[in-house]
């Protein structure tokens, strides 16, 4: 039994894509943060950043992925999105904006 | 006679283990990573639960989009703390820099002075009366010595500080549990609120910059992250705050259109904005330890930068040395031809006019080099096809539209210049110098105005144009400059060379006589006798330009050809070297289209 969201395919679509920039953006700050160099720093100072550097890069390197798993959240398969079970629909319901926080849930 | 006690010589001053370039260049890539989470964070908050929500609060606490929002928020809550702290950091190492080249060139002065005195005292016989004057001598540099021991060693103390402050800020935002709290700090900067203010003054360059200076460092930061762009390219605003925000935005870019690039979604505009973007980004790199010998800040700084615009041709201003802080500031506009991807060479004139006017004056300056207006892109001097673009660009609209635009960009310097009002310069090259005499023509505030190789400015005479001083190079070879003449084809308006209009002409030479050369001699300008001109004129040394006579009326036997006549003398002058079939046709299509395109009969035959 698969379920929909009763919205225009658009959103859902447009969703997707919207988690996928969000992974996207995510995933350049944290090779970014992690590649600035240290150098030219004192010894000391080279300690600091580089445990700011590993603990907000590994951050934002989970938040990357869990942009890209919601991004994931929504299938498309044959033009049409689709979900396996009620549970999984409204795990993508979440993840719409807000405005959508109630639109029903579908039997297709 | 008692013994003459000499100080010893005071021992090295240590060098900074930690470089104001490399934390700046740290904090830019701060900066930048913060730019990208903010972008992430603000989209899912705008998609979250809204503020004041009254409904059901557990369905809100479900929402994965708000969720997502608030976990986002936390890295960049702990990303604005380290963006505040590299910031202060690298001010800090700045001003440490220039205290220890002040304490190094005091203890080489002492030293010597130290050794001469010793030297004198082994040399000489004591009598009583050197003895006593020695021994007053010695006393002044025990003194001395005393003073700069202690100097030295409160410079090493504030050195060891700036670095365990530094330290310490990253150190209260390095786990995760900390920035979950930074970011329910209620002092963080409200961005929200911040980016209403900067909304309400922005176009106002005298506002926004006394607002901008009523903001704490955090503010700043937080605002110049939130929206790199709008702060980066607001006139009024800072300088060095706008030099960070576009850098921001630069390397922001470049990781966002990079992936998307990667991912084959660019678009052709963003292609256009990616290729930029990149462009300064290389000149950029190219100067990064290029240190201001005025400040000890970095050298080059972007003023404004706009990739995507003008149709893809991108717009940017770059400065060598601090606008701000510049007793003079000169900025430069080019012409024909000009877009982003032309930087290269126009940054590497605009720093041989700092390096000239820095070698004649022991004050500060800094020069930019301004393109945020849409230049005309054909250029008639390198081939057919832009002979066609130039019969329809050649007209006074664009030089109007960035006149205004460059009269913006001059207020903006003006209401953030910090001391005294600079001595300010413009300079409008070709085209450029088209749209610099607009803007002198709506009341341009600069000392002095440069035109070169000008194709024409809209009024008759300087005096009518502005009440700056006026200066003209113009070679009598460079055919863009024989556009504007009193019976020439240019509908941009009068050469400035002439006699009659009433400016300074000043000596560039009169550039080579073949047609090949063409481009040479209208592109030359910021090179030799032509470049020292400059160079005097942008520090206010008038009595060291070397002048030049005025043009005379074409009507009477002068020294310098017709457009016309200088066509074919070049092209008959070229013709003993190798010459291509383009360059003759060039020659003659350039007639037929001034003719054409501006009206039969007014060339003299």
């Amino acid at each position: 039994m698969a379920v929909t969201l009763a919205v225009p395919a658009g959103v859902l679509a447009a969703a997707k894509a919207a988690w996928d920039d969000a992974a996207d953006g995510l995933d350049g700050g944290w090779r970014r943060l992690v590649k600035a160099s240290s150098a030219g720093f004192s010894s000391t100072v080279v300690a600091a950043v580089e445990a700011f550097q590993t603990t907000w890069g590994d951050e934002l390197k989970r938040r990357a992925t869990e942009a890209q798993d919601n991004s994931e959240a929504f299938v498309e398969v044959g033009g049409v999105y689709q979900f396996t079970d009620a549970a999984s629909a409204e795990r993508a319901r979440a993840l719409l904006g807000w405005i959508h926080h109630d639109v029903p849930i579908e039997v297709r | 006679m008692g013994a003459i006690v000499l100080p010893g010589l005071v021992d090295g001053v240590p060098a900074l283990e930690s470089s104001a370039a490399r934390a700046a260049t740290f904090a830019n890539n701060l900066r930048a990573v913060t730019v990208q989470v903010k972008d992430v964070q603000a989209w899912a908050e705008r998609n979250g639960v809204p503020d004041g929500w009254q409904g059901d609060a557990r369905e809100a606490a479900d929402h994965g989009t708000t969720r997502f929002a608030r976990r986002v928020d936390v890295s960049e809550a702990a990303l604005e703390r380290a963006v505040v702290a590299a910031d202060r950091f690298e001010d800090r190492l700045v001003r440490l820099g220039t205290r220890r080249t002040a304490l190094v060139e005091r203890r080489s002065t002492l030293n010597d002075d130290i050794t001469t005195l010793r030297a004198e005292i082994d040399g000489n016989e004591a009598v009583e009366a050197s003895v006593a004057a020695w021994e007053r001598r010695a006393a002044v540099l025990r003194g001395r010595a005393a003073d700069l021991v202690d100097d030295i060693a409160a410079w090493v103390a504030d050195a060891a500080e700036a670095d365990d402050d530094f330290v310490r800020a990253l150190r209260q935002v390095d786990e995760v549990g900390e920035g979950e709290r930074a970011a329910q700090d209620p002092g963080r900067p409200d961005s929200e609120g911040l980016g209403a203010g900067f909304d309400r003054r922005a176009g106002d360059p005298v506002a926004l910059a006394a607002w901008w200076r009523t903001l704490s460092r955090a503010q700043r930061q937080a605002l110049l992250t939130e929206r790199p762009h709008a702060v980066g390219n607001a006139n009024g605003i800072p300088v060095r705050d706008r030099d960070e925000a576009n850098r921001a935005a630069l390397y922001s870019d470049i990781d966002r259109l990079t992936r998307k690039e990667a991912d084959g979604e660019l678009t052709d505009e963003e292609r256009s904005a990616l290729a930029n973007a990149e462009v300064i980004r290389t000149e950029l790199n190219a100067r990064l330890e290029q240190v201001d010998p005025m400040t000890g800040e970095h050298l080059v700084h972007v003023v404004v930068y706009k990739p995507g615009e003008f149709g893809g041709d991108g717009g940017v201003a770059i400065s060598f040395g601090d606008p701000d802080r510049a007793e003079h500031v000169s900025v430069n506009v080019p012409g024909l031809t000009s877009e982003v991807t032309s930087l290269p060479g126009n940054l590497g004139r605009t720093e041989a006019l700092h390096d000239a006017a820095l070698g004649r004056t022991s004050d500060t300056v800094a020069t930019v080099f301004w393109l945020d207006y849409d230049a005309p892109s054909g250029n008639p001097l390198t081939s057919i096809e832009g002979i066609t673009d130039f019969g329809s660009v050649v007209g006074p609209w664009s030089a109007d539209a960035g006149g205004e635009r460059f009269s913006q960009f001059i207020d903006g310097l003006r209401a953030s210049d910090e001391g005294a009002p600079a001595h300010l310069t413009a300079i409008g090259h070709s085209y450029g110098s088209t749209t610099v005499g607009h803007a002198l023509q709506d009341g341009l505030p600069v000392d002095d105005a440069i035109l070169l190789g000008s194709p024409g400015v809209p009024e008759h005479t300087a005096a009518a144009l502005t009440g700056a001083e006026v200066w003209v190079g113009a070679k009598d070879r460079d055919p863009v400059s024989l556009i504007g003449a009193e019976d020439g084809p240019g509908t941009l308006g009068t050469d400035p060379a002439q006699e009659s209009f009433g400016a300074t002409r000043f000596e560039t030479g009169d550039g080579s006589p073949r047609i090949q050369d063409a481009l040479d001699n209208h592109t030359s300008y910021f090179t030799g006798t032509s470049l020292d001109n400059l160079g005097a004129i942008v520090v206010d040394q008038d009595d060291h330009v070397v002048h030049d006579e005025g043009r005379e009326r074409w009507s009477e036997e002068g020294h310098y050809p017709t457009l016309p006549e200088w066509l074919v003398e070049g092209a008959v002058r070229g013709a003993g070297e190798p010459i291509v079939e383009g360059v003759r046709e060039w020659g003659e299509d350039v007639v037929d289209s001034l003719v054409r395109g501006f009206g039969p009969g007014r060339f003299v035959g």
